[in-house]
């Protein structure tokens, strides 16, 4: 059964020249699937990723999250599909700087007027398994860009939404917190059978995935999966970049 | 983590950012608190100045109210505004509308009740110092510390009324169209400011013509020019902010040879952007200021019109018997015991004038008759009072018009009198007052002592003037003659009267309790616009770390980093301050026109005082906002 599926989606940009970001993008996603869109910068990776998040409204066409058209409910459906369908994942993490770790953590609960009892026992669930149970009553400030990624992970999974969407999760991290980030979503992704829609430029993170989309100039353009070998994988994924003719800088991420 | 704990930690770990907002909220309420207790404090409520002291101060509730409504709004609503991002993280995860305009609800609740709770706190602490010093100024015995429950109700309610009401509003503030356009906002590089030469010049024109006006205002012009002088002043300021400023950078900014030199090219560029995002801001620390400086201003010059008294009644008593009914010698018998029994030493005179019956004068309406006083009885009166006289002497049917006060003008009148049909023209006032207005009510004349020989009058009256050398000494004498020091001249009464040191206390006392109702209201102000600039600085604090960061990679030695951040705070702090200087400075002058005696004094010394307060405060921020900027650079 297709967790996700995008259905002839277009989204046109109005002002002075209207632009087309997005042209007839079909494809879906299976539930326990984890999947890069990889592109050059202005392909509309992030454009089809904010459609997706229910962020913004496209032109034409239909997005079906666990069967449900998010962009047909009003604003306070949207508001409770997005708590209890979808989890986030951002490139500058977006915690509240007011709170502590754990209190990060289970704001999606908080919201929903969960007991503290269920808190507690999804929270100690979710950080062990991310290896952030010993920096709970810290501040945000006081943790390592990795540290913040996984809390972030962590509260975007600790309501078991259908879907997780990431946007550059490794954008702001050296390669070592980025493996680390990276095995984190493998993990949840095999052991929880959490399903995960990701939009980056690093090859390195998107070798991760089952199957990387490719987008150019807002159309499908290709689509790779994996196989056994993530070695392999990863210079496909090389390979598939210069072929796209990308930006350099699309390019220059290699960290081998 | 319940929903009502979240929202509490995110006021709580916030404190940093609300402190000067919720100190300058409890200020408000503890000040409020304060007339409050003056309102219904039981020993208060009697005597005359003492019903005034009560309205004032219920004037003071209704204008703190009303300013306090104005400022938690203010306030409110740029910090919704500095929070667009944290609103967009909290509808990702699928917080609903109604939630946050609860967040946004208990939030503003939380803090305005922690601000009724410790302003009313420090009220109870604090209430007996206040009640002992406003008693001092309005001039009472010490007043015991009295907890009125009707204080306590008026203000908690009156509070938690304006917080309510700022709390509903506020939720409708909070608009939010599209996600995505929160998510993004504070991302977004700084666009280039725009200004138009237009508007800047049309700035520059409205604040130079309405300080002109100002600064040449005089008695007859100034009510007419009050209002579109301000309004002028109000416009000019905001295009000064949002266009002239930037304008003028923009210009520094071309001038290579100043601006590529060291670290001035940080300085001016930030400072374009700053002007213009700070622009509002300014505007309002500016307004605000000028009305605290104007408010405190106005009434400490107010202590000249004091010193005025004397001017104005040149007798420290003065008596004016209408005829010659034996009452009128009676008075003046009383009079003179009471001055034997205080002891005081006094000398005293009597001068008779004359009313000469008119026929015409080029005046709108002529007078039946004018009272006329002779040259020789101006100068006795002028040398008993301790003035020198240097006034020249009038001959033949030269004439000065008899100056009642300090605001008499000449008009260029002239008389003809039906003895004789002589022609007076008076064009000249005499240098000061002869008699006060109050005593003779009408026009006068000061003739030459021949002439005053010549005329025949058609009745006289008697003027007796007895002169002290302390003016206070004399209050309180003869409080059955007259009324609050005055008895007024009416056709029926036999006399009328004055008494220095009585009208003396009295505009003192009032003037003191004026000066206690201002001062707290400015300091209400000044803090208020102290807690818009903090917020500013706080709100910018991220921004600026990393803006910082950058400068200190590139090289940047701690003694510059300082220099830097010295001169943008200062800038931040002192360039409202000193346009609010100047505004204040040109509404003096225009105020100026209404005394004879300079108000140069006052006017510095309050000036100078709220300078002080804001080098306190700059000094105080500095040092901590360097220090929090530190901690991140290292």
């Amino acid at each position: 059964m297709s967790i996700l599926e995008v259905r002839h989606l277009e989204k046109i940009y109005e002002g002075k020249v209207a632009h087309k970001a997005l042209d007839n993008i079909n494809f879906s996603i299976e539930k326990g699937e984890f999947v890069g869109i990889m592109g050059p910068s202005g392909s509309g990776k992030t454009t089809l990723l904010n459609l997706i998040a229910t962020i913004d409204r496209p032109t034409a066409g239909e997005i079906f999250i666990n069967g449900k058209n998010p962009h047909v409910l009003n604003r306070k459906e949207t508001a409770l599909f997005r708590r209890h369908e979808l989890g986030f994942v951002f490139q500058h993490f977006n915690l509240l700087d007011t709170l502590t770790v754990e209190e990060n953590i289970v704001l999606p609960l908080t919201l929903d007027g969960e007991s503290v009892k269920e808190m507690d026992k999804k929270l100690q669930y979710v950080t062990k398994k991310l290896g952030i149970d010993s920096i709970l009553k810290k501040r945000t400030y006081e943790i390592s860009g990795g540290q913040m990624q996984r809390t972030a992970i962590a509260r975007s999974i600790i309501h078991s939404p259908s879907l997780i969407l990431a946007d550059e999760p490794t954008g702001n991290l050296d390669s070592k917190a980025s493996k680390d980030v990276m095995e984190t979503f493998t993990a949840i992704n095999k052991e929880e059978k959490a399903t995960a829609l990701m939009v980056t430029h690093d090859p390195f993170a998107a070798s991760y995935c089952h199957r990387v989309i490719f987008i150019k100039d807002g159309k499908l353009y290709n689509e790779i999966y994996r196989g056994e070998n993530r070695q392999a994988f990863f210079q496909k994924i090389m390979d598939m970049l210069a072929l796209l003719g990308g930006e350099s800088r699309d390019l220059s991420a290699v960290r081998l | 983590m319940t929903f009502p704990q979240f929202v509490y930690r995110n006021v709580v770990r916030n404190k940093r950012t609300y402190a000067a907002y919720f100190l300058s909220s409890a200020f408000s309420v503890l000040i409020f608190f304060v007339y409050a207790l003056f309102i219904f404090h039981p020993d208060i409520k009697q005597g005359v100045t003492k019903t005034a002291a009560i309205q004032l101060m219920t004037a003071a509730e209704v204008i703190m109210y009303v300013f306090s409504f104005l400022f938690v709004l203010y306030s409110v609503s740029t910090f919704l505004k500095s929070r667009k991002r944290e609103f967009g993280i909290l509808m990702m995860h699928g917080m609903t509308r109604n939630q946050l305009n609860l967040m946004v609800f208990l939030e503003n609740m939380l803090i305005g009740i922690g601000a009724i709770v410790v302003g009313i706190g420090l009220g109870l602490i604090t209430g007996k110092l206040f009640l002992m010093i406003g008693a001092k100024m309005i001039g009472i015995g010490p007043l015991r510390f009295y907890f009125s429950e009707k204080a306590l109700l008026l203000t908690t309610f009156a509070f938690i009324i304006l917080f309510f009401c700022i709390s509903l509003f506020t939720t409708a503030l909070v608009r939010v169209n599209k996600l995505i356009d929160l998510f993004q906002a504070g991302e977004k590089p700084k666009t280039e400011p725009k200004v138009s030469p237009f508007l800047s010049l049309l700035s520059a024109v409205l604040l130079i013509a309405s300080y002109y006006l100002a600064a040449t205002a005089t008695l007859q012009t100034l009510i007419i020019r009050m209002l579109p002088v301000i309004a002028m002043t109000i416009v000019g300021t905001y295009f000064f902010y949002t266009q002239l400023s930037v304008f003028i950078t923009k210009l520094l900014q071309k001038n290579r040879g100043l601006f590529w030199r060291k670290t001035n090219m940080i300085t001016i560029s930030s400072l374009r952007y700053r002007l213009k995002d700070n622009a509002r801001m300014f505007f309002m620390v500016t307004i605000v200021s000028t009305v605290a400086f104007c408010a405190v201003g106005t009434l400490a010059s107010m202590n000249v019109m004091n010193r005025q008294v004397k001017q104005d009644f040149p007798a420290e008593i003065s008596y004016l018997a209408n005829d010659d009914q034996p009452v009128n010698q009676q008075n003046l018998v009383q009079i003179e015991t009471e001055l034997k029994e205080r002891k005081l030493e006094y000398t005293s005179h009597q001068i008779p004038i004359k009313y000469i019956a008119v026929a015409s004068s080029t005046d709108r309406f002529t007078p039946k008759e004018i009272p006329v006083v002779s040259f020789s009885d101006y100068e006795k009166i002028m040398t008993s009072a301790g003035n020198a006289f240097k006034e020249k002497r009038l001959a033949g049917k030269e004439v000065l018009g008899m100056r009642t006060g300090s605001f008499s003008n000449p008009e260029g009148v002239t008389y003809t009198l039906k003895q004789d049909h002589i022609k007076l023209r008076q064009n000249k006032m005499s240098k000061n007052t002869v008699l006060p207005m109050q005593l003779i009510f009408s026009e006068g004349l000061v003739i030459s002592d021949e002439l005053f020989e010549k005329v025949t009058p058609e009745n006289t009256k008697i003027y007796t003037g007895f002169y002290t050398s302390d003016l206070k000494k004399t209050s309180g004498i003869g409080e059955n003659l007259v009324e609050h020091g005055m008895k007024f001249y009416s056709d029926k009464g036999p006399y009328s009267m004055s008494v220095s040191g009585t009208i003396y206390e009295n505009q003192m006392s009032m003037y003191k309790m004026m000066l206690f109702v201002a001062l707290l209201i400015g300091a209400v102000f000044f803090i208020a616009a102290g807690s818009f600039l903090y917020f500013r600085l706080y709100a910018d604090l991220d921004y600026d770390r990393r803006h910082y960061l950058t400068i200190t990679k590139v090289g940047l030695t701690n003694q510059e980093l300082n220099k830097i951040v010295t001169r943008q705070l200062s800038l931040l702090f002192f360039v409202p301050i000193l346009v609010a200087f100047l505004h204040s400075v040109f509404a003096f002058m225009a105020l100026q026109s209404l005394f004879s005696l300079s108000i140069a004094k006052e006017i510095v010394i309050v000036l100078a005082s709220f300078l002080i307060a804001q080098f306190i405060y700059f000094f105080l921020i500095r040092f901590r906002y360097l220090r929090n900027l530190k901690k991140t650079l290292v």
